[in-house]
């Protein structure tokens, strides 16, 4: 049954606010499907290894991310030739990216207060650029 | 296998069945990648970094595992219908008793009354009537409005800093609204009706 606006809106709602491991994986996703390895180095790449998932982590919050629907298996391997079998490919679902979104705009509404009120922003800023 | 791989392997114990069945196997892989990359990289301190990394990561995500398996929202969903089914059948004799009623005195129409009226009047079940209906009434009306705000109202109660914090998440489950609004609505009326009756002076 297809679900309609207000409904998709309070289904999104009810997922913020979003664990940082949770923004990290569906941020890792939304490039390309991933499995569980690809998306710790992508994490850490992307963080210039500021965050780093454990395997607890990363697979706990992916079990919780699957009952929740934002991400789900993917049945093709990107090379099967240069793969191990027991890899599982993650990617991001349209309620995913949604959540995603909705996430990013919630946090960047923080930055704007937090630069409203100077907190950021500014050359000499403590808070280091791209946090 | 290297010997962090197993022992990686000895420590999964620490993580529940069902989560070991379902992820395990990944998340012994993701180690060895882990481990091939922290010894291609950085030797014996590369190591000693990992290891740091899981050991604070086993200890908070197999505690976290264990303390609160959360259910998927699917079954949550499931359970909120459950509560309102068993709502609805809590609440259907009191129903039936108060519209009868109100249909009897208020508009004079005996349809739903009178079947009633001449069930009762067999001697005996008027004096077992008198004594159960206020326990299956209000007692049912009474569970059925708590299980629905149960479900409508999601408590959580945590320790932040040594200060117990609680927080309250309503969900908007029409069923259980409805049922939790019917079952307080006639829980006044007759509460009401059982105190006109037995102490107000005629």
């Amino acid at each position: 049954m297809k679900k309609d606006g207000p409904e998709r809106e309070r289904e999104v709602r009810e997922l913020l606010p979003l664990t940082p491991a949770v923004l990290n994986i569906l941020l890792a996703l939304a490039e390309e499907e991933r499995h569980g390895y690809g998306i710790m180095r992508e994490v850490e790449g992307r963080t210039g290894g500021q965050t780093r998932l454990g395997p607890g982590t990363l697979y706990g919050s992916i079990k919780r991310m699957l009952a929740d629907g934002l991400i789900e298996e993917s049945a093709e391997r990107p090379d099967p030739a240069m793969d191990d079998q027991r890899r599982r490919y993650y990617r991001i679902t349209d309620l995913g990216r949604r959540v995603a979104g909705a996430e990013a705009e919630r946090l960047a509404g923080l930055v704007e207060t937090a630069r409203a009120r100077k907190l950021l922003g500014g050359r000499g800023s403590s808070v280091p650029e791209g946090v | 296998m290297s010997r962090s791989e197993r022992a990686y392997g000895a420590l999964f114990l620490a993580y529940p069945e069902e989560f070991r069945r379902g992820y395990g196997p990944q998340m012994e892989q993701a180690f060895g990648d882990l481990y091939k990359e922290a010894r291609e990289r950085g030797g014996r301190s590369g190591i000693a970094r990992l290891w740091m990394l899981t050991i604070s990561d086993l200890a908070t995500t197999a505690g976290a595992q264990r303390i609160t398996p959360r259910a998927d929202r699917e079954e949550v969903a499931m359970y909120d219908r459950r509560l309102a089914v068993l709502g609805l059948v809590l609440l259907l004799s009191p129903l039936y008793f108060v519209t009868a009623s109100l249909l009897k005195y208020g508009l004079g129409i005996g349809l739903l009354f009178d079947p009633l009226e001449a069930f009762l009047s067999v001697a005996g079940r008027r004096v077992v009537f008198n004594v159960v209906s206020p326990f299956v009434f209000l007692g049912g009306l009474s569970l059925a409005l708590a299980l629905n705000i149960y479900a409508v109202t999601r408590w959580n109660v945590s320790r932040e800093d040594g200060t117990i914090v609680s927080t309250v998440r309503i969900k908007l489950g029409l069923w259980n609204i409805a049922v939790a609004a019917i079952s307080a609505l006639l829980l006044v009326t007759l509460v009401e009706y059982a105190f006109l009756e037995n102490f107000t002076h005629r």
